[in-house]
């Protein structure tokens, strides 16, 4: 098995010490925020209140919450403002998007950074919110956490656990299980965990999903994968689109620079799976990705728990992690706590 | 410096390739030799047109081999792609720019092989043109509007928007001029291109946009991905041309796409317009890409200030 460079990149990489929010405890205060689209529907909001009841914990809203513009939760100067102010607000711990969708990559330009930075805390979502947690992550150095959107974290028990153990844990999360199989071995789970390129590597987390990512390619945002084990995942693309966005990616040189590439479980990423297109094209995401990937020196897996399933680990931006594929298997190790006891000291 | 290839002569030859999908059916080739010979051209078909990989016309390498082939062959004066698909932008890392950059010729066609034209006019400096790709050529009009583009050296035919009841009516939600290199091509595959070293230099330019078969909510995706870039703001102007089969999907409450995009360019004043002819359908017009163009909004008009290709 070739052992990558990654074994040597773990000098320069672990120089960079990301900013650690503090864990959530009960009796903490979250904030509610759209700054996608909109909930669902008003029983979304309903039953996710009932569960931060559950956990003990105390929330504020948004006060745009409730507004809808085209697929948007309200103008973008609307979701800003919500933003803002709640981050801004010292009694919240933690700021918890209660939806994806579309449209926060647009408020990017008018994000208030610094005011980001000197109130360090939590920020959890994937789908869209993506467009958020990289460039936050990249431009302030505060870990983010690639989760399930509030109204998804009590989907089910293994999406929930994950989902304490990274914003309420102040230790490593450690190895990444996948869903203990409650059906007595009936049935599958597809895609298993698959090896396209096996190898090891070591290196701070990032990644998301890949609509998103593709979106900050050229910006000021553009995803950094330097010395970085890469997470994407994307839903309802089909793989010759998927391939579009990987192809971009490999044109940039962003797998040259990371150590290491976790394909989600890519729910729904089916040949005539699209809701765009309807076309049944027999090229399953599996041999795209062989095609695009196969020839990469770093290891490259297929199938985790990330994203758009309903089981979804909890993954935090910036913390150091393995990833080992080899012929008998996938291991990947969170090594390092996403969170700390106490706040940081913020940078003024 | 703009290189600008010769204008087509009778008897040239042309290639006929597909870089990234395959031709649906046999006939479309059959048609596409007859089209290419009914202009004056002798037509050459690629060795893997009929080639299949999942969604492709063939592996990376056989589409590569193809297109290389049709591109350094001195005895080739054209290449036309004869559909679009996807694929193309796997060929972008292994394009011999360099000699095409010394050996020229017109390279045509829209779509998924915009990856491909932007990619040669940025690397190379070569006028690359974007015009219907030979599944698309299906009436006299738009016969004669590609044959005049490939053997005119008069500056390109100008692209008015003709509404059909009204003579001079066209929706300009911010009137203006823009003066400066027209980079048209599809919107996807222009974002697809971000970040990468084949990403054309938008600043100053007139941009002239079209995409197929999107939700009008991913076509705003992509354009907030030109606004967060900051390159939006340095453009001269935005026309739209044809979206065909792109809308909101059923949805009611989704705005339309010209609201969408009027949110980005209205704020900024960059002089805009919609529906121009341009796109894949045979209602295109041939548009060269990095010549200088003049478009003015209200009018719905880009007319060019200099010619595509050259003589010899």
């Amino acid at each position: 098995m070739a052992f990558t460079r990654s074994e040597k990149l773990i000098a320069t990489s672990s120089a960079l010490e990301p900013v650690k929010p503090k864990a959530l405890r009960k009796g903490d205060t979250v904030a509610i925020i759209t700054p996608s689209s909109p909930a669902f529907e008003p029983g979304t909001l309903k039953f996710s209140l009932e569960w931060l009841q559950k956990l003990g914990l105390k929330y504020k809203l948004g006060r745009h919450t409730y507004e809808s513009y085209s697929s948007y939760a309200g103008s973008e100067a609307a979701r800003l403002e919500d933003f803002h102010t709640l981050w801004a607000d010292p009694d919240v711990s933690a700021v918890l998007p209660l939806r994806g969708g579309a449209g926060a990559p647009g408020l990017l330009p008018k994000l208030d950074f610094d005011l980001i930075a000197s109130h360090p805390k939590i920020l959890c979502g994937f789908s869209d919110i993506t467009g958020l947690l990289i460039p936050i992550h990249q431009k302030t150095g505060l870990v983010t956490f690639h989760g399930p959107t509030l109204g998804l974290m009590y989907e089910n028990a293994y999406t929930h656990n994950y989902y304490l153990k990274a914003l309420m844990g102040t230790t490593p999360i450690g190895v990444v299980a996948d869903p203990a199989d409650e059906n007595g071995g009936w049935g599958f789970d597809y895609p298993p965990r698959i090896v396209i390129t096996q190898g090891k590597g070591r290196g701070r987390l990032t990644g998301g999903c890949l609509t998103l990512i593709r979106g900050l390619m050229g910006t000021p945002y553009e995803i950094d994968c330097r010395d970085r084990i890469v997470f994407l995942e994307d839903v309802d693309e089909e793989p010759h689109t998927i391939d579009r966005m990987l192809s971009q990616l490999l044109l940039a040189k962003k797998f040259d620079q990371a150590v290491g590439i976790i394909i989600g479980d890519c729910n729904g990423c089916r040949p005539g799976g699209s809701k765009r297109n309807v076309l049944t094209l027999n090229y399953s995401l599996e041999t795209m990705l062989r095609d695009r990937l196969g020839h990469l020196d770093i290891p490259v897996v297929y199938g985790l728990k990330i994203g758009h399933t309903i089981d979804k680990v909890t993954l935090p931006l910036g913390v150091m992690a393995t990833l080992e594929a080899t012929a008998s298997g996938v291991k990947f190790k969170i090594e390092e706590a996403a969170c700390a006891d106490k706040a940081p000291s913020s940078k003024k | 410096m703009l290189i600008k290839p010769r204008a087509l002569r009778n008897k040239d030859r042309v290639a006929i390739v597909a870089p990234a999908s395959r031709p649906a059916k046999p006939s479309i080739v059959a048609r596409a030799k007859r089209i290419v010979h009914e202009m004056g051209f002798e037509p050459v078909l690629g060795r893997h047109l009929f080639s299949t990989r999942g969604y492709m016309a063939g592996s990376a390498e056989e589409r590569l081999s193809d297109f290389c082939q049709a591109l350094t062959d001195p005895s080739i004066h054209a290449v036309w792609a004869i559909t679009g698909g996807f694929g193309s932008i796997h060929l972008l890392d292994k394009l011999p720019y360099e000699s095409f950059k010394e050996n020229p010729k017109i390279v045509l066609g829209c779509d998924d092989v915009s990856h491909i034209l932007l990619a040669l006019y940025k690397k190379s400096g070569v006028v690359t043109l974007s015009a219907p790709n030979l599944d698309r050529i299906d009436n006299k009009e738009i016969f004669e509007r590609v044959k005049k583009a490939l053997t005119s050296c008069d500056h390109p035919h100008e692209l008015v928007h003709r509404d059909k009841l009204l003579d001079d009516f066209c929706y300009s939600p911010v009137e203006g001029f823009g003066k400066g290199k027209v980079i048209a091509c599809n919107l996807t595959a222009l974002i697809s291109l971000f970040g990468t070293p084949y990403e054309p230099d938008i600043e100053g330019a007139v941009l002239l946009l079209e995409d197929r078969s999107e939700r009008n909510d991913i076509l705003d995706r992509w354009l907030t991905t030109l606004y967060i870039s900051g390159k939006l703001s340095h453009v001269a102007a935005v026309a739209f041309g044809q979206l065909e089969d792109c809308d909101s999907r059923g949805s009611f409450n989704m705005l339309s796409f010209e609201e969408l995009a009027c949110d980005r360019l209205a704020s900024m004043r960059i002089p805009c317009c919609f529906d121009l002819p341009f796109g894949q359908s045979a209602d295109t017009f041939v548009v060269p890409i990095g010549v200088t163009g003049i478009l003015d909004t209200a009018k719905g008009k880009l007319s060019f200030t200099e010619s595509a290709l050259s003589k010899d």
